[in-house]
């Protein structure tokens, strides 16, 4: 019943245009009136409190900033463009250097908007420059994104760790195998769809011209030496590192190549902010529907109902991906893996599958939940970013979304099919 | 017990089970029985095996059993309802009924319940059984009462646990081992004075980035009861913890004031004495897995140093004499009087 | 009256530029601090945390000026203009009534904070004025919306609305 009017409202009011943010929160509050716990009403101002008053979403507004200052003062160019003469016989080159750069992003930080804001912040607005349609450009910045929590460390795959008593380590371990997958699948898929903006340049350069090049990004190159460097050192965290990028890039930028007087850069300020604002705002208005989901157990009867249904492994594996699938359009990772996982679990066991397995399958999943709208984090940051809408981003898209959902069934049945235990 | 935040560490926001139950519990053991028609929802920060949940489940059990069937509780672990503050927050609006949190919270949860800091002082209690005699007395009385008019009833202590130290680099036994080391805390002024006197660098880093902050050494280490050290599963990424037990961590089982006022003197009563049978079975649970824990590290390779504690309490004695901490003093010699 | 609107909107960015130059530096020194070992600021943490609720909240009315909020766009692809403009009324009154709850619910729960006392657990900012954010940052985000719902319907050219 609550499920029913919640998903019912949730739906009317996006079809009639209502803000995102808005529809998570009226449906939210009129099921909770309409189930006769008037009482919870001031959980919706309080949950959108506290989702945003959380250190590790720091890291989106300060890179988001990082990017906008970036791009604005010469920096991106510099940086991407010596990436380009190095790949000039690449495909489709910008897309993949976004691919890559999100694997190595990935690789120090354990979030997902964060990995879209930093990288999607540097690379896409040099993809618009060259052609690429904004919401193609924030599609591909968005799935790449995708990578930040697949490939280790992982803010979601500790979480699943200690609900599932596994250890932290495997998990890590075991991420790098769906996560390189993930970036050749997402490189190949690129190569194909983006040749038409970013063709083999067959231009002989003069070694001359690679030296000229290198020393122009000199400077720029060292942004990325700093912030991964930074962290795998241990000089800072990934949160930390995006203020100390601000800073960076902000010298850089106004005292170096002079690009960036202060009356263009109070208005990188202000986009910042407003991107920002947009985005942080879905995600604080999530949080109340969330957090009236768990307290009405609606995941945990869903996944039930759903999953006792199927007897035939396979098939319970391929509904297990849909319902995380199907879980991961509404709610965001933390929720999802702290109420399936106990149910799943035990499934899964019985059917052979490691209980490792079963966390990459859910890591996975809600990291694909992060491009499936409404409730798409990874999306919003994205058109934010190349100021498109999300109607346009949710169409270019798709591709990507049946990509990694082709790669997450592969990575669900090959073990089983081969008999690999992972 | 952690702080305030979700996922903020101490009762480890992300929670984990305990060490010897294999997978995550079914949600059927945290909802009580169906046809119990006074139900309580009740939040913690632990995962479904951890020591809070354990006593939860024992005090479901007990209250079915004194109620006839009909009050219950259902337990909702692992911060599936919010961080402890927003708990907090919640039983004194009534957007859920109960929750368990430890004490780091309540300092600045009220100005009626400022003085609760006096507990966050290190070595305030020598051992458990002087803490539950100071808790369970007439000054744990004291402050319980503090809560009555915030819209939370607070109704005794359970148990965290003794906090230790853990790190990469060395086992420290003596404060100028620790001397320059960075050491992630609980956001709470007392600790973090606590370490910095110890000749530590204190900083409250979110509990979603400890895992990479420790393996990538931004922090050189970590302090929390041994049974989150295991059931959160920090050793993973840590070699040495030093039993230093330098804080006593209770935490308190809270109720909406005026769902517990609602009730008829019978229910009130089963209501209270389940309460009280969960704290007792709690505590038990603590001290188990407390003892149980170390063993289950060492197998895993963890290295214990016992430390000369004495040491420890001379060094951190000047925390007590600073006056910006805002300690009750009166408070504070009236536990003397139980300690000695 | 658009005069009014501009000079408050100017206001409005230049306290969230200064509050976002702040979270910056003040991240930054800290995280210095910590890497030299040479000093500590124990509330960098919180101070960034409620700087980015008010850069949030306060971010929301500058994106309702510009209509910059996520939608998702049927109702423009299937519908005649005239529906279209009926539907941007109601879908206004929708958003005005959540501002409305929301504004009497969060200050139902920041009024409750004031009162009990709640500080931050670093900085003991009274918790209740930062809570503030929520209403005021909600209410002036309606406001800004319903003017801009206003000004499209008057406009002659229908421009493309939403980011
Ligand atoms: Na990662
Ligand atoms: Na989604």
């Amino acid at each position: 019943m609550a499920a029913g009017i919640l998903f019912g409202v949730l739906f009317l009011l996006l079809f009639v245009g209502v803000p995102i943010a808005i529809c998570l929160g009226i449906a939210a509050a009129v099921t909770m009136v309409a189930t006769g716990n008037i009482q919870y009403l001031a959980a919706v101002p309080t949950r959108m409190f506290t989702q945003v008053d959380n250190s590790t979403l720091m890291a989106v507004p300060f890179f988001i900033l990082a990017g906008n200052i970036m791009a604005e003062g010469g920096i991106s160019d510099r940086l991407i463009g010596f990436f380009e003469l190095l790949l000039k016989r690449l495909p489709g080159r910008l897309a993949c250097i976004s691919v890559v750069a999100s694997g190595f992003f990935g690789a120090i930080s354990g979030s997902n908007p964060a990995t879209v804001a930093a990288i999607g912040g540097i690379c896409a607005p040099r993809m618009i420059q060259k052609g690429y349609p904004p919401a193609k450009a924030a599609a591909i910045a968005a799935s790449a994104g995708t990578l930040g929590v697949v490939i280790p460390p992982s803010i979601p795959m500790v979480t699943y760790a200690v609900t599932a008593n596994e250890s932290i380590i495997d998990m890590f371990e075991a991420g790098w195998v769906p996560g390189i997958m993930l970036i050749v699948g997402l490189c190949i898929a690129n190569v194909v769809m983006c040749r038409k903006y970013d063709s083999v340049d067959n231009t002989a350069y003069p070694a001359r011209e690679y030296l000229i090049r290198f020393k122009d990004a000199f400077l720029a190159l060292l942004m990325p030496v700093i912030i991964l460097g930074g962290i795998y050192s241990g000089w800072f965290t990934p949160t930390e590192s995006a203020a100390v990028a601000c800073v960076y890039a902000l010298i850089v930028s106004c005292l170096v190549f002079r690009e960036l007087p202060v009356k263009k850069l109070y208005k990188v300020f202000i986009d910042s902010c407003v991107s920002s604002a947009v985005v942080l705002f879905v995600v604080s208005m999530s949080a109340p529907f969330a957090w009236f989901m768990t307290s009405e157990n609606i995941p945990a009867m869903i996944s039930n109902a759903v999953m006792s249904i199927f007897t035939n492994r396979f098939l319970i594996l391929l509904v297990m991906n849909l319902l995380l699938l199907f879980l991961g359009c509404f709610l965001e990772t933390q929720s999802i893996i702290l109420l399936v996982t106990p149910i799943l679990l035990p499934m899964a066991t019985a059917i052979g599958v490691s209980p490792i397995a079963l966390g990459l399958i859910i890591i996975v999943n809600t990291s694909i939940g992060m491009i499936t709208p409404p409730m798409a984090v990874n999306l919003f940051v994205a058109s934010g970013i190349c100021k498109t809408s999300i109607g346009a981003v949710s169409k270019k898209i798709i591709p990507y979304l049946l990509l990694e959902f082709g790669i997450l069934l592969l990575y669900t049945y090959i073990p089983i099919l081969f008999g690999i235990t992972i | 017990g952690e702080g305030d935040k979700g996922g903020n560490g101490g009762t480890s926001g992300q929670g984990s089970n305990g060490g010897a139950s294999n997978g995550a519990s079914n949600s059927d053991e945290m909802l009580g029985s169906a046809s119990a028609t006074v139900r309580f929802k009740v939040g913690t920060t632990t995962a479904p095996d951890g020591h809070y949940v354990q006593g939860l489940q024992e005090m479901q059990k007990l209250l079915e059993e004194y109620s006839n069937g009909e009050m219950t509780l259902d337990i909702y672990p692992n911060s599936a309802l919010g961080g402890e503050s927003d708990m907090m927050d919640s039983v004194s609006m009534g957007t859920q009924e109960m929750c368990l949190v430890s004490t780091g919270p309540i300092p600045s949860f009220s100005s009626a319940t400022s003085n609760w800091s006096v507990l966050d002082l290190p070595y305030l209690f020598k051992n458990a059984e002087q803490a539950y005699e100071v808790l369970d007395g007439e000054v744990g009385q004291k402050l319980l009462a503090e809560f009555d008019g915030t819209g939370i009833k607070a109704l005794g202590f359970w148990e965290n646990g003794f906090r230790d130290l853990t790190n990469n680099t060395k086992e420290i036994a003596t404060p100028a081992d620790l001397a320059g080391m960075k050491i992630r805390t609980m956001e709470n002024n007392v600790h973090m004075a606590t370490y910095r006197t110890l000749g530590a660098m204190p900083s409250a880093l979110p509990w979603g980035e400890i895992f990479s902050a420790l393996q990538q050494k931004t922090v050189d280490g970590q302090e929390n009861p041994l049974a989150i050290i295991l059931t959160a599963k920090v050793y993973e990424v840590q070699k040495y913890i030093s039993m230093i037990d330098l804080f006593y961590s209770p935490c308190v089982l809270m109720v909406n004031e005026d769902i517990y006022n609602g009730l008829t003197d019978e229910q009130r009563d089963a209501f209270d004495r389940a309460a009280e049978g969960g704290k007792e079975a709690e505590r038990r649970i603590s001290q188990e897995l407390a003892s149980t824990a170390r063993a289950s590290m060492e197998a895993e390779g963890v290295v214990f140093t016992d430390v000369d504690q004495s040491v420890w309490v001379e060094a951190t004695k000047s925390v007590y004499d600073d006056a910006s901490l805002g300690i009750d003093q009166d408070l504070l010699a009236e536990i003397r009087k139980v300690t000695g | 009256m658009k005069r009014f609107l501009d000079g408050f909107s100017k206001l409005v960015e230049a306290v969230c530029v200064t509050i976002m130059v702040l979270m910056v530096i003040v991240v930054f020194v800290a995280t210095i601090g910590r890497y030299s070992k040479l000093y500590a600021i124990d509330w960098s943490d919180e101070f960034a945390r409620y700087s980015m609720v008010a850069i949030v909240y306060l971010g929301l009315m500058l994106a309702s000026r510009n209509g910059g909020h996520f939608v998702v766009e049927v109702v423009p692809m299937i519908f005649p203009k005239n529906v279209v403009k009926a539907i941007s009324v109601v879908v206004t009154v929708l958003v005005d009534a959540f501002a409305v709850f929301l504004v009497r619910y969060g200050w139902m729960v920041s009024s409750r904070m004031l009162r009990q006392g709640k500080l931050s657990p670093m900085m003991d900012l009274p918790l209740g004025m930062v809570y503030l954010l929520i209403p005021v940052g909600v209410g002036l985000m309606a406001v800004f919306y319903t003017i801009h719902t206003i000004e499209s319907l008057m406009a002659k050219d229908e421009k493309k609305e939403g980011i």
